[in-house]
């Protein structure tokens, strides 16, 4: 992971590990089937869980053994979202889950899904008129295929049983395929049964489900008499962890149509003051420039008159927001708007993050789920005042933190998102703020009508320069997976604030001698496995891992876990170029230990290289 | 580590944008930077490295790519937290294998 993971979401990638090791065992033991769901209200960080997830999986962790073989389908609801969650895996592993480890179901004809891949697919691509078939509904034959996608499902279920995994991200909606299409389709390749095209599907024997609330999830997969393991995040914790902003501030002013422009021009001018905020920011620390952006919701039926009061407002408000930097994300048209005359340009929701240069995004409404935009710092809704399940969608969309962290000691501004909402008023206000919190399951601070408070002028300004001099400490946020991490945690920390120069070397050196010592202590018996070992005839019948483990293992220190390994390897690699003679003898029992696993597995499956340290450090 | 880092340091540039000069050799502060990429080599240089990428960020020449050179996923994360949010970085295993894994069957990760 590139991330430290937040407390909440280490704890449910424990638990979803956990979980899904079960499943496996009593998949292998009976057959029972199960459904491990991870269930989190709004940015929650339900991908990068799943992410960290994968990679407990594929590399293992100190507690666990990796599986480099497993076959992963991941189900989405459009292709758009696939795109976004291949994007958002590979930003957060920060490489470990390579981009060559990821594959479309759609660009894949073959039996079955190979091991080691991450397959994407969205549910449109299953639908009955989809090219991915081999025979058509009508029974012809589909030319450009020779496996359609159902039976590499279905071969792939049937041949590699517990090392197929299902992920089903039931979480963010996509916009297409309608409710029951979807349903039917996941709900094929979960529970198994009739096909859309004929034929019979066979369950998967594994499935991960994410989504936002327990009841989604359970409702998905009541059906299929699964054993349920539900994961659930707490809303309190996600709140803690500076994902989501700390407040969404709420402005109205209970009057018609001659409040309008001028609520939206004191949007603007937030949003101008916003900018400014995040200038100094970077100018500060150097963190990416946020450009904030501002969303106006429109009426459903909106006149080009109207939009043009709107657009003009806005540019007068501020000239820079004209142009390119204006965009609308309306479900119709999918192209230019011609707005009297200015053309608006389209941006399609879920591209709106990604395009720095526009500033104001119209919109009708939310549309789906699963993109988020938390660059926009300032809404202005005219939607109707019955219309608060819309506004509330399209907040939600809003709330998470640009940089995903809360950003201390400077401006709060950077940390609120603002909406206004002209026409309101407070029992139509609540009522946009109760859908937010039940339908959206948003847990953030909601404002109404904040008032600033200002210093007291009579009091001297030097008492607050002096409390800006207070020094402030951080709560250490993170758990330790191992004391090794811890360790080298602290190293970083000392050197970085002068304490001990050339802190992290010296740890490392620090856990080679240990280690070495330890090797050292038990010399004779270590040697006298070691030519024991490599004397036997490789087979594992002749061996009896109970005598020969627990010794072979014994001298590495037991609180020592994965860092150990890396501290060995840096040193049998380090060695040779340090100019010291290299130490045959630790390479060797290194290279035993290999043997030793490899032959305790009853399959005699290759190792694979670097897992063997994760499968060493185990043992002890 | 110098013999493989010769090895790659071209693959490095290239996943950088090959942009600009390339980073051949391994400084004695154990880190470096060009203005479209940085290498930290050694995690006790990490101080210092930060402190640069900011300068050359808030002077608007922001490297597209760090890499930081470590077996750790502790440092590696305590590296992340440490340099400016929003420039990509990559966590580079120092024997650069996992890295550069095109086949994924077969186990290596």
């Amino acid at each position: 992971m590139k991330f430290t993971l937040e407390d909440y979401q280490q704890r449910a990638v424990d638990q979803l590990l956990t979980g899904l090791a079960r499943a496996r065992r009593d998949y292998v033991e009976d057959g029972e089937r199960t459904a491990v769901g991870l269930t989190a209200p709004t940015g929650a960080g339900k991908t990068v869980i799943a992410t960290a997830v994968l990679e407990g999986l594929y590399f293992g962790t100190s507690t666990r053994e990796p599986n480099p073989g497993l076959t992963v389908l991941w189900l989405t609801d459009d292709r758009a979202l696939n795109a976004q969650t291949i994007g958002k895996i590979l930003q957060s592993s920060g490489g470990r889950i390579d981009a060559n480890r990821i594959r479309f179901l759609a660009d894949t004809d073959a039996r079955t899904l190979e091991p080691g891949y991450i397959y994407f697919v969205h549910i449109q691509a299953l639908q009955k008129n989809s090219t991915l078939h081999a025979v058509r509904v009508d029974g012809t034959k589909n030319d450009r295929r020779t496996f359609g996608a159902w039976d590499m499902i279905a071969n792939t279920a049937k041949d590699r049983g517990m090392d197929f995994l299902v992920v089903w991200d039931e979480a963010h909606r996509g916009s297409g395929s309608t409710d029951t299409d979807r349903k039917t389709i996941a709900g094929t390749i979960v529970n198994g049964g009739e096909r859309n095209i004929g034929g019979q599907q066979p369950a998967a024997p594994v499935v991960l489900g994410i989504s936002a609330t327990p009841d989604r999830f359970l409702a998905a997969m009541s059906a299929s008499g699964r054993t349920m393991r539900t994961v659930d995040v707490p809303p309190g914790d996600v709140r803690e962890s500076g994902l989501l902003k700390d407040r969404i501030l709420i402005k109205h002013i209970a009057e018609a149509q001659s409040a309008d422009n001028t609520m939206l021009a004191l949007a603007v001018a937030d949003l101008k003051g916003s900018d400014e905020a995040w200038k100094a920011h970077h100018a500060a620390t150097a963190d990416r420039i946020v450009e904030p952006l501002m969303i106006v919701q429109v009426e459903p039926k909106v006149t080009t008159a109207r939009l043009s009061e709107i657009l003009t407002t806005i540019e007068s408000a501020w000239p820079e927001l004209s142009d390119y930097a204006v965009a609308h994300a309306f479900g119709d048209p999918h192209g230019p708007l011609q707005v009297g005359d200015r053309s608006v340009r389209y941006i399609p929701p879920e591209a709106i993050a990604g395009d720095d240069r526009a500033r104001v995004v119209l919109f009708k409404s939310a549309l789906t789920t699963g993109w988020d935009c938390p660059r926009a710092e300032v809404l202005v809704s005219f939607q109707g005042k019955d219309s608060y399940t819309e506004i509330a969608q399209l907040i939600g969309r809003l709330v998470r933190t640009p940089l995903a962290q809360r950003m201390d000691g400077g401006d709060d501004r950077l940390n609120e998102v603002v909406a206004y909402l002209p026409g309101f008023r407070t029992e139509h206000v609540s009522s946009v703020v109760r859908s937010l919190t039940e339908d959206e399951t948003v847990q953030v601070e909601v404002l109404i009508e904040p008032v600033y408070c200002e210093r007291n002028p009579s009091v001297p300004p030097v008492l607050f320069e002096r409390l800006d001099t207070l020094p402030s400490y951080m709560r250490a946020k993170t758990a330790f997976s191992t004391r090794t991490a811890q360790l080298m945690r602290l190293a970083a920390a000392l050197n970085e604030h002068g304490l001990v120069p050339g802190a992290s070397a010296k740890a490392r050196q620090w856990m080679v001698n240990q280690i070495r010592a330890a090797d050292d202590m038990r010399r004779d018996e270590i040697d006298a496995k070691v030519s024991d070992n490599l004397a036997r005839p490789r087979r594992s019948a002749t061996w009896t891992p109970t005598t020969s483990a627990p010794s072979g293992s014994s001298p590495t220190a037991p609180q020592l876990g994965t860092g150990t390994i890396s501290a060995t390897a840096a040193w049998t690699r380090s060695t040779p170029g340090s100019g010291s003679p290299p130490s045959p003898r630790l390479v060797s029992r290194t290279s035993s230990k290999r043997s030793l696993s490899s032959r305790s597995t009853p399959g005699d499956r290759p190792t694979p290289g670097p897992s063997l340290g994760c499968r060493a450090a185990s043992e002890t | 580590m110098g013999r493989e880092f010769q090895a790659i340091a071209p693959l490095l540039w290239l996943r950088a944008g090959a942009v600009g000069e390339r980073i051949d050799s391994i400084p004695e502060t154990g880190w470096a930077l060009t203005p479209s990429y940085g290498i930290l080599f050694d995690l006790d240089g990490l101080a210092q490295f930060a402190t640069a990428v900011a300068d050359a960020a808030i002077a608007d020449a922001v490297p597209r790519l760090l890499f930081v050179v470590t077996d750790s996923e502790t440092e590696y994360q305590h590296a992340v937290e440490r340099l400016p949010v929003g420039i990509e970085s990559v966590q580079l295993y120092e024997d650069y294998l996992s890295n550069f894994t095109v086949n994924v069957e077969g186990g290596a990760p």
